[in-house]
C-alpha cells in the first residue's frame, strides 16, 4: 500500500516527461519504418488519396513486384548482384586487410608503427566522402574507374576495421597466451593463424558487420566511380530508378514506365531489408561490439 | 654435477633504463630454484631472458652446456607456466596439452599416450574434454603445469603460477609442485613473490633486489646468514628488527657497541672506533623478561607495548622502543601483554646480526 | 682479449633476428599499407597536386583553380548552406542524443533496451535510402506525418521543405539515420560510468534531475565532445541529402547545395579537375585538421 503511494508520487511530473519524451521519440524513428513496411502493399491511387496507415492488399503487392521484376529485363536483380559482389569482395577484402594489419599493430613494435597509427586514425576520422573525389581523380589516372575491381579495392581501405582489430589486440589478447604458444613452438605466422585470429572470431564478425553496412549502402564512391548502368549498384540504380521513372516527380505526368511511387517504396525496401535483417539479428552483439570499439574512442 | 642452465654476465636495459645488471648463476640439473625479491626488482625479465621471451642485451646464456642466447624459445628446451595461465581459451584441455606435441608433429598415438600420462600425473583425466573456461583456478594452473609437462623439458619455468589462487589452494598447489618435481627431478626455475613458497620448495634461493642478485644460497643458509640488510629483512616473516649502534671500544676479538640506551658486546674483531653498525634480531630471538636480572647478560631494552597479534600458534608483540620502526617480539601465548603496557625487551648478542654502514654484513667471531 | 670477434658476432646476430622480425610484420600489415598508400595518401597527394594543375591545358597553375573556385558565385552560398546545416544538426545531434541516453537511463532496464534498438534500427536504412524515405515523408500527400503538416498549413512538398529550411530537413534526415548508433554508444559510456560515484552522489541527496546534470553528463563529457566533433566532420561532407532533392523535380533539385557537390559538378559537368580538386582540397584539409586536432590535442585515442 505505502509501496504503491511511493510509485505513484514518483510518477508525477519527471517521469512524464520522461516517458512523453521517449514516445516522442519512438514516433520519430519507428513510424517512418512502419509506413515504409505497410506502404509496399499499397496502390499507388491508394497512397495519394486514403489515410498514411491504410493497408494494401497482397495482389496490389504482387502487382508491384510484377512491374519492378518485369522492368527492363528485371534490372534491379542484375544491381542486386552487382552489390552482393561489391560488398563481398569489399567485406572480404578488408577482412584481410585490416586483421592481420591490426593485429600487427597491436601486439608487435617496429619502425613505422606509429605513422601507419596516426595515418589509419586520420583516415578513420576523416569521412570516406570527403575522398569520393581524390578517389575518383586516381582511379581516372589509372584507368580502374567503371570496373568491378576499382570499386571494391578502394572499399576493401576501412581504417575502422583496422582501429578496431589493432584495440582489440593491444587492449583483450593477453599477451601470456601468445607467448606461451610461442614456447608451445608456433611460428610468426603460425601464432596468427592458430592463436590469434581464432581469438578474434568476435571482432572479426564486428569488422564483417560494418565493413557490409558501409559496403551495401556506399553510394557517393559508387556513383562517382561508375557511370556504366551494368556496373551500377543498388542505391545507385534505385535513384537512377526513381529518377528516369519520375516517380516521385509529381510534375513529371504522363511518362509510360510502371515504375510508381509503391515501386519505389519497395525497391526502398530492396535495399534496406538485409541490412535490416542483420541487424535484427545480430544487434545485440552489435551493440556490445559498438561499445567495445568505442569505449576507447 | 652437470649445470642445466647458466648465465653469464646477464644483462639486459630497456634504452637506458637498466634493469638488470651483470647477473652470473649457474644451475645444477634437477635443481629447484627460486628466484625471490620485491617487484620490479627483475625475476620476471631474467626468467623471460631464459625463456627467449626477452632479448639479452648482453652476456650469455647456456641451457645444457649450449649457447642459447639467440636461440628461438621453442628451441631451447625450455616449458613456461604462466601466472594467468594463459591457456588457449578457444581449444580444449586435451587440445592444449597436445598443442606443442601437435606442432612438432608427433604421431597421433604417441600424442594421446603423452597427454594421458600428464592428465595422470596431474589427476586432469576427468577434465580433458572441458575447455578452459569451465575449469576452477586450481583446475586451469593444473593444465598449464600439463602444458609444460607434455614436452619433457629440460628445464620448467614458473613465474608466479600460484599467485592468483586464494590462499587454501596455493597450499594444496604449492605441495603438487613439490610432489612434481620429486617426480619428475627436473630442473626448475621458481619466481615468486611468496617466501614460504621458496623457502619451501628451492634447493636454492636466489635473492633479487636493485636488479641484482643480492645472495644465492639453501634457504636456511639464508635465513641464518644473510649477506647484507636487504637480505636479512626481505627474508623472514616478521621482518628482521634493526637498531642502529656505534662502536664504542674495539680490541682483536671483540667490540662494544652503543645502543639508544643500552650497550652490548659483540664478536666482532678491529672495528674503527665510532664506526656505525646496524644491530639486525630476529622476532623470536627478542625475549620478553620478566624481570632485568633475566638479562643473562644480554642486552636489556625498555618499550611500550603498541599492538599485539595473537595467531593462535605464534603470537606477536609491537613495541615502541623510541624508534622510527617498533620493535616485533615472538610471545608465548601464555605472556599477558596489552597494548599500553610497559615491557622489558631482553636481546642475546649471539643471536644478533650486524651489518656495516653499507648494509653488508660482518662476520662474527674469527 | 677476443671481445672484439665475439662483439661484432653478436651485433650481427641481434640486427638479423630483429630485421626477420621487422620483416615479418611488415609482410602481415602489407596488404593493409598497399590499401592505406592507394586510398589514403595517395588521393590525397594526388588531389593536392591538382589542384595546382591547370586541368584543362596541363602545366602549373598556382592558386588559380582556388581563385576561380572563390570566384564562382555558388561557393560561398554552399559554404553558408554547409556551416548552418552543420551548425543545426551538431546542435541536434548533442542535444537530443543527450537527453534520449539520459531520460533511456532513468527507465526501466527492459524498456530501455527495447526502446534503444528502436532507435538503432533507422541506422539499417542505407543513406540513399534515406533520403527516398524522407522525401515520402515530407510530402503532404502521402506522409504519416501528413497532420502536422496540415497543421502549419504545408499542402505540398515544396511547402513543407521551404517551411523547414533545407539545412533542417537535412539534419533531420541525418539525425534520423545516426543518432541511433550515438545512443548506443553514450549509453555504453552512461553504463560505465562508475557505479560508487552514482551512489554517493545519491547518498549525498542528489535528485534524478542533478545526477543526471551535475554528475552523469560532466562525466560523459569527453564522449559528448567526441561526438560533437566528429558530427561536424561528417556534417562538412554533406552530399547524399542535397544531390537527392533533385529525385522529385527541378523546382526541388539542389544541384549545387553544398561544396562536395560542387566539387562534384566541376568534376562531371564541367570537366574542370583542377576546380574540383581544389574544392576537395579544401573540405578534405578541415577535415584532417579535425582529426589530428582530435589526435594530438586530446587524450581520445591513445596510439598505445
Ligand atoms: N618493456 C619494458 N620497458 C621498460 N621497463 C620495463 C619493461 N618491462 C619491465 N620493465 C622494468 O623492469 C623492471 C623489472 O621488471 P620485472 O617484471 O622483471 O619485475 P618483477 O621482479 O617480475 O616484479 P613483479 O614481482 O612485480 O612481477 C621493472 O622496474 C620494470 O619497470
Ligand atoms: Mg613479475
Amino acid at each position: 500500500m505505502s509501496m504503491n503511494t511511493a510509485k505513484l508520487s514518483r510518477l508525477k511530473p519527471g517521469q512524464f516527461v520522461i516517458y512523453a519524451c521517449l514516445a516522442f521519440f519512438v514516433c520519430f524513428y519507428g513510424i517512418p519504418l512502419l509506413w515504409l513496411g505497410i506502404a509496399s502493399t499499397r496502390s499507388q491511387q491508394s497512397l495519394l488519396t486514403e489515410s498514411p496507415f491504410a493497408l494494401g492488399s497482397l495482389s496490389t503487392f504482387l502487382q508491384t513486384w510484377t512491374n519492378i521484376s518485369s522492368y527492363n529485363d528485371f534490372k534491379l536483380m542484375s544491381w542486386v548482384w552487382n552489390s552482393v559482389i561489391y560488398s563481398v569482395g569489399g567485406v572480404g577484402l578488408s577482412l584481410v586487410a585490416a586483421i592481420p594489419a591490426g593485429y600487427v599493430l597491436g601486439v608487435y613494435n617496429f619502425p613505422g608503427r606509429k605513422l601507419i597509427l596516426v595515418l589509419t586514425l586520420i583516415a578513420m576520422i576523416t569521412p570516406s566522402s570527403a575522398m569520393v573525389l581524390p578517389i575518383f581523380l586516381e582511379m581516372n589516372l589509372i584507368g580502374l574507374n567503371n570496373s568491378y575491381l576499382g570499386l571494391i579495392l578502394a572499399t576493401g581501405f576501412f581504417p575502422f576495421g583496422v582501429y578496431l582489430a589493432y584495440i582489440y589486440y593491444a587492449t583483450s589478447m593477453p599477451r601470456a597466451i601468445l607467448e606461451s604458444a610461442q614456447i608451445d613452438g608456433c611460428s610468426r605466422i603460425g601464432l596468427f593463424f592458430h592463436i590469434a585470429l581464432p581469438l578474434a572470431k568476435p571482432i572479426v564478425a564486428l569488422i564483417a558487420f560494418f565493413s557490409f553496412l558501409a559496403n551495401w549502402s556506399n553510394y557517393f564512391l559508387a556513383l562517382v566511380l561508375l557511370s556504366d548502368d551494368r556496373l551500377y549498384s543498388l542505391p545507385v540504380g534505385l535513384t537512377s530508378l526513381i529518377s528516369s521513372s519520375g516517380a516521385l516527380n509529381s510534375g513529371m505526368a504522363g511518362n509510360t514506365i510502371p515504375i510508381k511511387l509503391p515501386e519505389a517504396i519497395m525497391a526502398s525496401i530492396f535495399i534496406t531489408l538485409p541490412v535490416m535483417l542483420i541487424f535484427l539479428i545480430s544487434q545485440r552483439f552489435v551493440r556490445s561490439g559498438t561499445l567495445a570499439g568505442a569505449e576507447k574512442g | 654435477m652437470k649445470q642445466a642452465v647458466q648465465l653469464r654476465n646477464v644483462r639486459k636495459t630497456y634504452g637506458d633504463v637498466e634493469v638488470i645488471k651483470q647477473v652470473s648463476l649457474s644451475i645444477d640439473e634437477g635443481e629447484f630454484i627460486a628466484f625471490v625479491g620485491p617487484s620490479g626488482s627483475g625475476k620476471s625479465t631474467l626468467l623471460r631472458m631464459v625463456a627467449g621471451l626477452e632479448s639479452v642485451t648482453d652476456g650469455e646464456i647456456l641451457i645444457d652446456g649450449k649457447d642459447v642466447t639467440f636461440a628461438e624459445p621453442s628451441d631451447r628446451g625450455i616449458a613456461m607456466v604462466f601466472q594467468s595461465y594463459a591457456l588457449y581459451p578457444h581449444m580444449n584441455v586435451y587440445d592444449n596439452i597436445a598443442f606443442n606435441l601437435k606442432l612438432s608433429r608427433h604421431s597421433k598415438s604417441e600424442i594421446e599416450k603423452r597427454v594421458n600420462e600428464a592428465a595422470r600425473i596431474l589427476r586432469l583425466e576427468e577434465l580433458l574434454q572441458r575447455s578452459p573456461g569451465q575449469l576452477s583456478g586450481g583446475q586451469r594452473q593444473r593444465v598449464a603445469i600439463g602444458r609444460a609437462i607434455v614436452r619433457n623439458p629440460r628445464v620448467f619455468l614458473f613465474d608466479e603460477p600460484l599467485s592468483n589462487l586464494d590462499a587454501a589452494l596455493r597450499v594444496q598447489m604449492r605441495l603438487e609442485i613439490g610432489r612434481l618435481h620429486a617426480e619428475l627431478g627436473a630442473t626448475m626455475i621458481y619466481v615468486t613473490h611468496d617466501q614460504v613458497e621458496a623457502m619451501t620448495l628451492a634447493d636454492r634461493i636466489v635473492v633479487l633486489n636493485n636488479c641484482e642478485i643480492q645472495q644465492i644460497g639453501k634457504p636456511m643458509e639464508l635465513y641464518q646468514r644473510p649477506r647484507n640488510k636487504f637480505v636479512a629483512s626481505f627474508i623472514g616473516s616478521p621482518n628482521m628488527n634493526f637498531f642502529p649502534a656505534q662502536v664504542s671500544r674495539s680490541d682483536a676479538t671483540s667490540s662494544t657497541l652503543k645502543l639508544a640506551d643500552a650497550t652490548l658486546d659483540a664478536a666482532l674483531a678491529n672495528r674503527a672506533m665510532g664506526e656505525s653498525i646496524t644491530l639486525g634480531v630476529r622476532p623470536e630471538a627478542v625475549v620478553v623478561l620478566a624481570d632485568r636480572s633475566d638479562a643473562a647478560g644480554g642486552v636489556v631494552i625498555e618499550g611500550k607495548v603498541v599492538g599485539v597479534e595473537r595467531l593462535g600458534n605464534v603470537n606477536y608483540a609491537y613495541f615502541d622502543v623510541g624508534q622510527s620502526e617498533p620493535v616485533t617480539a615472538q610471545i608465548a601465548g601464555t605472556t599477558d601483554l596489552g597494548v599500553g603496557d610497559t615491557a622489558l625487551l631482553g636481546i642475546d648478542p649471539a643471536r644478533c646480526h650486524y651489518f656495516d654502514g653499507a648494509g653488508e654484513a660482518l662476520r662474527v667471531g674469527n | 682479449m677476443m671481445s672484439q670477434p665475439v662483439l661484432l658476432d653478436r651485433d650481427k646476430m641481434k640486427r638479423a633476428h630483429r630485421r626477420r622480425e621487422i620483416f615479418a610484420s611488415y609482410l602481415f600489415i602489407a596488404p593493409y599499407l598497399v590499401l592505406l598508400l592507394m586510398f589514403g595518401v595517395f588521393p590525397v597527394c594526388y588531389a593536392l597536386g591538382l589542384s595546382f594543375t591547370d586541368a584543362i591545358e596541363g602545366g602549373f597553375y598556382g592558386l588559380n583553380n582556388y581563385a576561380s573556385a572563390i570566384q564562382d558565385f555558388r561557393v560561398p552560398r554552399a559554404a553558408r548552406n554547409v556551416g548552418g546545416y552543420v551548425v543545426i544538426w551538431v546542435l541536434l545531434t548533442i542535444v537530443g542524443v543527450t537527453v534520449v541516453t539520459l531520460m533511456l537511463d532513468a527507465i526501466n532496464k527492459r524498456a530501455a533496451n527495447v526502446l534503444r534498438t528502436v532507435f538503432f534500427l533507422p541506422g539499417a536504412v542505407t543513406s540513399s535510402a534515406v533520403v527516398v524515405l524522407w522525401l515520402f515523408l515530407l510530402d503532404p500527400t502521402v506522409s504519416p506525418f501528413q497532420g502536422l503538416y496540415h497543421l502549419f498549413g504545408w499542402e505540398n512538398r515544396i511547402n513543407v521543405l521551404s517551411g523547414v529550411g533545407f539545412a533542417g530537413v537535412f539534419a533531420v534526415m541525418a539525425f534520423f539515420a545516426h543518432s541511433g548508433g550515438w545512443i548506443v554508444v553514450l549509453s555504453g559510456a552512461v553504463a560505465g560510468l562508475p557505479g560508487e560515484v552514482i551512489e554517493a552522489a545519491r547518498i549525498d541527496g542528489a535528485n534524478r534531475w542533478q545526477l543526471a546534470t551535475r554528475i552523469k553528463v560532466p562525466m560523459l563529457w569527453r564522449t559528448i565532445v567526441l561526438m560533437g566533433i566528429l558530427a561536424v566532420a561528417s556534417g562538412l561532407q554533406i552530399f547524399v541529402e542535397p544531390q537527392l532533392m533533385s529525385l522529385v523535380g527541378p523546382s526541388a533539385a539542389q544541384p549545387d547545395w553544398s561544396i562536395n557537390q560542387l566539387a562534384y559538378q566541376y568534376a562531371f559537368a564541367v570537366g574542370d579537375f583542377g576546380v574540383s580538386a581544389a574544392l576537395s582540397t579544401v573540405v578534405l584539409a578541415i577535415s584532417i585538421t579535425i582529426a589530428l586536432l582530435l589526435i594530438f590535442c586530446t587524450k581520445f585515442y591513445h596510439t598505445n
